[in-house]
């Protein structure tokens, strides 16, 4: 039997991206936020559960190795960024019984002994529920291991194969779970990340502009895989997505100007700091984007991402300072956006899947709990009566969620 | 007398410790930093046990093969996460100045955030006060880590800290020995810390009020202040030494009936540390 690589799933995969009070920089500052309680296991668990009411695949935690920082000092405008998230799926596997428990964990900064070790142990605590997302980390991390250099993309990623290879004979060699090893989670677009992605990703987190983007990239990672002897299928895109829901288009306005007002002038300046390593805390905004400033010093970092420069793109001729903090604030999220009712929210979805431009979404909700529970009481239910979600669990594993065969 | 039970594998018996108000448990090897089998992580299990388990404090072996950062940041993050009920074993792998300069690093870490740095002022939008978030600067022999740590400061201040006496520093708020060792733990060798013995039982054949008699016995003679339990086969002698063991010294007035107020290591009558970078201005 031929295999289409074009071939479209027919039912979506849901990962739900925990962040701490949602995926907005300024949900902490919501009314509904409490702040205090995101230092608590218990708000994880019963968020963790809701996505469950939902019918998840799965939740997922990142991870991130040093503080967020700005202008030399931690950004104390937005709320912390993670902590340690195998704990926190550890935790989650002792308090829920079905949905998927997935986490991003460094192979950079950790051995294959220790991933191995705390992968297979979590999905033997969780009954099979573990995925891992295998992440080479960000350059902030190296100050906290060592010289303070971050390994090059090269060294990285050529250490990232080894180690995953390791980790998998590892695994091998440990009392299988209920799926047999731990799902393997990549994200991350460049060439390497398709060789690495085809070759060991079962789950690939995404970012597309556009359908016909999405179709492109999916047939492509789908055909990369069957090469290498795997069946298209045993690999599911999902693209990062963040809904704003609203029943009318008054109510969707009146809910972006909300947000927007959560982020406060100081968290513009912080994130115009973290962005250009620039201080702005007492830059006159209405002066124009200080662009030929920022560019002068940049030599002097030698630790430049890639976004950094994606930052600088987005500045246009003629802009202030405010021009641009003000497009950066009304951002919603750097990943595909859709606003509507539950039910466009559901033609969207639905159009992704069904134009072969995915196998579902890593999710965001603006703010924890509120958006979330929106999306599990008004949107699953319409793809449920489409079809197009499951109405309950199948099964007890991750691998059973996300159709993908138990691995031995 | 304050009292561990060691567990095994994926912690079965912590229910049953916590029903009988056993002060901890403890997952994982002591000795050696050697890591067990592939698919038994102590800090995972221990994790796993704070959403099955409510007040019994919970304690991790942890390898100090794996960097100062990450052993911070989970300990850290097990602690807030658990409002308090987080232990570690500092299990050495390598050389002891290496080691010491691990524990050292993690510390300095784990007080990186001051107690009063997360504000959680909505109307300012001041999440953490940045003034009080440290870098900790460490460049050692070993170890170069800049900080802070992701992770605000533990609950307890930090973590409960055990370490076996051979290596134990000033830090230590617990000490643990062999039971047949307990000389090496004298108060004049171990001036501020709990000393807890080690003692391996095997409750197959019975022998509950026999345990209860050893434990008295030692305890009153004032050469610790407690007991590691270490069961030759969890699955049957937990069930028993909750049933006739414990019973035993309970009669006699020297364990607890319920679990007091307050976090582990309140619980466990230790002081909560200061906090080095207090009142230091700044990153």
């Amino acid at each position: 039997m031929t295999v289409d690589p074009a071939q479209a799933g027919d039912l979506l995969h849901l990962g739900f991206w925990m962040l701490t009070s949602g995926g907005h920089v300024g949900s902490w500052r919501h009314p509904a936020t409490r702040p205090e309680r995101l230092v608590s296991m218990d708000h994880y668990i019963e968020t963790t559960r809701l996505a469950a009411r939902g019918k998840f695949d799965m939740v997922f935690f990142e991870d991130t190795l040093a503080a967020r920082e700005r202008n030399g000092g931690v950004f104390g405008e937005v709320s912390f960024n993670s902590l340690d998230p195998l704990v926190q799926i550890a935790a989650l596997a002792g308090a829920t019984s079905d949905i998927g428990l997935a986490a991003s964990f460094s192979t950079t900064y950790h051995s294959p002994r220790v991933l191995a070790d705390k992968f297979a142990t979590i999905d033997r605590l969780s009954g099979g529920r573990a995925g891992w997302n295998m992440v080479t980390s960000g350059a902030a991390a190296g100050r906290n291991f060592g010289s303070g250099s971050h390994p090059e993309h090269e060294v990285r990623y050529s250490k990232a194969h080894e180690t995953v290879e390791e980790v998998r004979a590892l695994w091998a060699s440990a009392p299988p779970s209920p799926q047999g090893q731990p799902v393997l989670i990549q994200a991350g677009m460049s060439q390497w990340g398709l060789d690495f992605a085809s070759a060991y990703g079962e789950a690939i987190f995404a970012a597309f502009r556009d359908i016909e983007g999405g179709r492109a990239f999916r047939t492509n990672l789908r055909t990369m895989a069957m090469a290498k002897g795997r069946s298209p299928d045993a690999v599911k895109i999902l693209p990062g997505f963040m809904p704003l829901i609203g029943s009318t288009s008054a109510e969707i306005a009146d809910k972006k100007a909300f947000y927007r007002e959560l982020v406060h002038p100081a968290m513009v300046r912080g994130m115009l700091g973290e962005r250009f390593n620039f201080d702005f805390t007492d830059y006159d905004l209405n002066r124009p984007f200080p662009l030929d400033d920022i560019m002068d010093g940049l030599e002097d970092r030698p630790m430049i991402g890639g976004d950094r420069a994606r930052f600088v793109k987005e500045v246009q001729p003629g802009d202030t300072v405010a021009a641009y903090a003000e497009r950066m604030a009304s951002k919603l999220s750097g990943h595909l956006t859709c606003e509507g009712s539950p039910e466009d929210i559901a033609d969207f979805m639905q159009a992704w899947l069904q134009g072969g431009a995915c196998d579902g979404f890593i999710m965001q909700a603006l703010q924890i709990p509120v958006e979330l529970e929106l999306f599990v009481d008004q949107v699953v239910p319409v793809l449920q009566r489409r079809g197009l979600h499951r109405t309950d669990y199948a099964g007890l594993t991750l691998r059973g969620h996300l159709g993908l065969e138990a691995r031995r | 007398m304050i009292l561990g039970l060691r567990l095994d594998g994926l912690g079965d018996g912590a229910v049953l410790a916590e029903q009988a108000a056993v002060d901890f448990v403890l997952l994982g090897e002591t000795a050696g930093g050697a890591r067990g089998p592939v698919g038994a992580d102590p800090l995972s299990v221990a994790a796993f046990l704070m959403a099955t388990t409510n007040r019994i404090g919970l304690v991790a072996c942890v390898s100090d093969d794996w960097a100062p950062f990450n052993v911070a940041r989970a300990v850290a993050s097990f602690d807030v996460l658990s409002a308090g009920r987080c232990g570690w074993l500092a299990s050495s792998a390598g050389d002891a100045a290496r080691s010491a300069e691990h524990l050292d690093v993690v510390l300095q870490l784990l007080d990186s955030w001051e107690d009063d740095a997360l504000v959680f002022d909505k109307a300012t939008s001041v999440f953490a006060d940045r003034t009080k978030v440290h870098r900790i600067r460490h460049s050692g022999t070993f170890y170069t880590v800049d900080g802070p740590l992701n992770a605000p400061r533990s609950p307890q201040g930090r973590p409960v800290l055990i370490q076996p006496v051979a290596s134990a520093g000033a830090e230590a708020d617990i000490v643990l020995s062999d039971f047949d060792d307990l000389d090496r733990m004298s108060r004049d060798l171990v001036p501020t810390a709990i000393r807890l013995a080690e003692v391996p039982f095997d409750l197959g054949a019975g022998h509950g009020a026999a345990l209860a008699d050893r434990l008295s016995a030692a305890y009153l003679a004032g050469g610790c202040e407690g007991f590691l339990l270490t069961p030759a086969n969890a699955a049957t002698d937990i069930p028993l030494l909750v049933d006739q063991g414990l019973p035993a010294l309970r009669a006699r007035g020297l364990m607890q009936t319920a679990y007091g107020g307050g976090d582990f290591r309140t619980r466990l009558g230790l002081v909560r540390p200061a906090n080095r970078f207090a009142g230091v201005v700044g990153p």
